[in-house]
């Protein structure tokens, strides 16, 4: 996502990170990842719950498709990262247009399981009928 | 227990795998409101910065 950080600044897309992990982790994020969106602290699962981001089964976290996006990754290069405190929280993306009115709703059922950056910009295109310069 | 959880536990999670978060969307619904703070103590809401679009990223874990 952060590769295409410019498309989401070309279309006035403000961009907050969400995390139930704890500051010390957070910070330590930040420092590895040079995360420049903010990062907001939801211990108490409160906006978590909100859009139905629940605890994930085993199988949705360590099924075969997740397996297979842990070896493409690895494949690229990266390292899978330590499970935080809950391995099982699962998570997800909620696009807001400016209205407020919620125009993607998206949770995840595993690891392997997030929309692209191009299906998110699509939803922001067709709703601004912003056309994308050649 | 009630039903959601029961579908989230082996082996009916795999027998069907549909009825996982159960929630119904909240597509084309207002957004929840929320008051959370960054890592510098700033308190960020739903509406600051009003006439831009807004991309929630929730993480699953940060390790």
């Amino acid at each position: 996502m952060r590769q295409q950080e410019d498309q989401l600044k070309e279309r006035n897309i403000q961009v907050k990170v969400v995390t139930f992990d704890d500051a010390a982790m957070a910070q330590a994020y930040i420092a590895e990842t040079h995360l420049t969106w903010p990062l907001l602290l939801d211990q108490k699962l409160s906006l978590y719950s909100a859009y139905g981001m629940v605890r994930g089964s085993w199988w949705s976290i360590y099924g075969p498709k997740s397996v297979w996006k842990y070896i493409s990754l690895m494949v690229r290069g990266q390292k899978p990262g330590t499970p935080g405190k809950d391995w099982r929280q699962l998570g997800g993306d909620v696009l807001v247009d400016p209205n407020r009115i919620v125009q993607l709703h998206h949770i995840s059922e595993g690891p392997h399981d997030r929309p692209s950056v191009d299906a998110l910009l699509e939803v922001v295109d067709k709703q601004t009928a912003f056309r994308r310069s050649p | 227990m009630n039903l959601k959880k029961l579908m989230n536990r082996f082996p009916f999670n795999l027998a069907f795998p549909q009825y996982r978060n159960v929630m119904p969307s909240q597509l084309k619904k207002p957004a929840a409101a929320f008051e959370l703070k960054d890592l510098d103590g700033h308190v960020h809401h739903l509406e600051d910065q009003p006439g831009q679009w807004l991309l929630l990223v929730f993480h699953r874990h940060l390790g």
